[in-house]
């Protein structure tokens, strides 16, 4: 659906050439396939925003190619905009009532759907009535929220979603994310709050210093890894690809071997952590049960 | 909450061109900018009438006001309101917290581009004449009270044809420094007017001073002879053409590389 061919990028700085501004991204490859929800997570700064930024078509790469659906995004083609929709974690709405704003810009979606926005709308509280200025933080992102999804477009990147939602909304939120239609559609969250997705989220991708360090689905995790709370001293500590101590003992990633072990779902934060710390181990066990 | 289905577009997206996009993106701008439109339009409308309606309260004799005749003075504001109108005219792909929305609405970027150039260069040209019509209306009104004969405004007179001709020359360089200019874009590509105007200048005196140096002492060359004059004039004309083609296709082309500011 959206493929990133190597590309490299960097932000513009003004050095006098005398430094040289390293790249954000070199040689960054990403696919991104149908029907999946990903999540994409990397410390402040890893260019999660950027990558984003990137896959909308939004930023261009020194080289490389990002190309959804055979169209180079660099074209910003009709075509690849209508399919595609963006939700930026900043971002400022006209001066407008809902309904005004709905009326000047869903036509602009091909198959936007009225019905599904007033379902998420109503799901979220949403007023339609007020100036979109005139809504929180929250507010705003929740009407945006549920107009990224009724506009029927195939690939819809959220870049932390959660922020500024209240509790109830978080859970209204993953409500919506696992009602929306996913055939033939599919989401890429960008987030600090693992917790709040972890169940929605079907494969991960985590970006460190601009590069991709993991890029697994779920199922292959859960076949692959155990996660386990150990006791001090287990012998399967020395074993581990990665440990946390916690309160009575340790948290910990290990391989499953090829059998069938008990262990607790995925744990997306011991994950990120054991991505960021032992991405090479971790990698070489994922790679290991996959051949 | 309101339930009424929302007309979407049906035509095909592939299309390269799109009446409907072009309208929706006229109405884009139009509603981005609604706002200081219509005060721009109060303050062009009541100025002339509140200062018509002080001179009849405060001036003894308001016939020798009325006498002025106004025609250069509204092709004046008609031109200075147009290049400001379209220096903020992408005033939200300049903000990182709007410029997203706009660069990524299912348009192409040269259908929100000559959309933008349509409705600050035809279109408003249409509306202010007609704005300028309707006002040389009311001011005659106010003329025929004391008696002061008074011309409706003709937009089909050579004057204002050349004036549009000239708003639509600089319209094209101020609608390139509204994309390539991040803030104070008016100001920007006046100075940049300013710039290339002086650097006319200098060029034709450097030209004249070496064409004199180059020529001999004896040899006079009659700038007012027909030959000359037709010459200047197609030379004139050309370079105005070229500046007008080449600052509109430079602004189309700078908008389609523009990215999201960080």
């Amino acid at each position: 659906m959206l493929h990133i061919n190597s590309i490299n990028f960097g932000f513009p700085v003004l050095n006098l050439g005398l430094f040289k501004k390293p790249l954000l991204f070199e040689n960054l490859s990403v696919n991104i396939e149908q029907n999946k929800v990903y999540g994409l997570f990397g410390l402040n700064g890893a260019g999660k925003t950027t990558l984003l930024n990137l896959m909308a078509g939004l930023l261009f790469p020194k080289s490389g190619s990002c190309v959804f659906k055979g169209v180079s995004l660099q074209e910003r083609a009709p075509s690849s905009l209508d399919d595609l929709f963006f939700v930026p974690d900043q971002f400022d709405l006209m001066a407008v009532r809902g309904n005004d704003f709905l009326n000047q810009y869903a036509p602009f979606y091909s198959r936007f759907s009225r019905e599904e926005f007033d379902r998420i709308a109503g799901l979220f509280d949403l007023s339609l009535e007020e100036k979109l200025t005139h809504l929180s933080y929250g507010q705003k992102k929740k009407f945006l929220i549920a107009f990224a999804f009724a506009t029927g477009a195939s690939l819809l990147l959220l870049d932390e979603p959660t922020n500024g939602l209240d509790i109830p909304s978080k859970s209204q939120f993953r409500k919506v994310l696992a009602s929306a239609d996913l055939v033939n559609r599919s989401v890429i969250i960008s987030t600090h709050q693992v917790r709040d997705l972890a169940q929605s989220i079907d494969h991960t991708l985590i970006l460190d210093k601009g590069n991709i360090v993991l890029d697994s689905s779920i199922s292959t995790l859960s076949e692959s890894l155990a996660f386990k709370t150990l006791p001090d001293s287990h012998p399967d500590l020395t074993k581990c690809i990665y440990s946390e101590q916690v309160l009575g003992g340790y948290k910990a990633i290990t391989t499953k071997n090829g059998h069938a072990d008990m262990s607790d779902p995925v744990d997306l934060e011991l994950l990120f952590n054991a991505a960021i710390n032992e991405q090479v181990k971790l990698n070489e066990a994922i790679l290991e049960v996959q051949v | 909450m309101n339930t009424t289905t929302t007309k979407s577009a049906t035509e095909p997206n592939r299309s390269l061109f799109s009446i409907r996009r072009i309208l929706l993106m006229l109405r884009h701008y139009a509603l981005l900018h609604r706002t200081s439109w219509l005060i721009g339009l109060l303050v062009i409308v009541l100025v002339p009438i509140t200062i018509m309606l002080l001179i009849i309260i405060f001036v003894s004799d308001p016939s020798v006001f009325m006498n002025n005749q106004s025609k250069s003075g509204w092709l004046t504001i008609y031109t200075i309101a147009g290049l400001l109108l379209t220096s903020n005219l992408f005033i939200d792909i300049h903000k990182p917290g709007q410029s997203w929305f706009t660069l990524t609405l299912p348009a192409s970027p040269g259908k929100k581009y000559w959309s933008a150039w349509l409705i600050s260069g035809p279109i408003y040209t249409i509306v202010a004449m007609l704005v300028i019509f309707g006002l040389s209306i009311i001011t005659g009104l106010f003329r025929t009270v004391f008696d002061v004969s008074f011309t409706l405004f003709n937009p089909f007179t050579s004057e204002v044809m050349r004036q549009i001709m000239i708003y639509h020359i600089f319209h094209a360089l101020f609608l390139w420094g509204a994309v390539w200019w991040n803030k104070l874009s008016f100001l920007y590509s006046l100075l940049l007017v300013v710039a290339i105007l002086a650097s006319g200048v200098l060029l034709i005196f450097l030209s004249v001073q070496a064409i004199e140096f180059i020529l001999p002492d004896n040899y006079l060359i009659d700038l007012g002879s027909p030959f000359y004059e037709s010459g200047l004039r197609i030379a004139t004309s050309l370079l105005w053409l070229f500046s007008w083609l080449f600052f509109l296709f430079w602004g189309a082309d700078c908008y389609a590389r523009k990215e999201r500011l960080s």
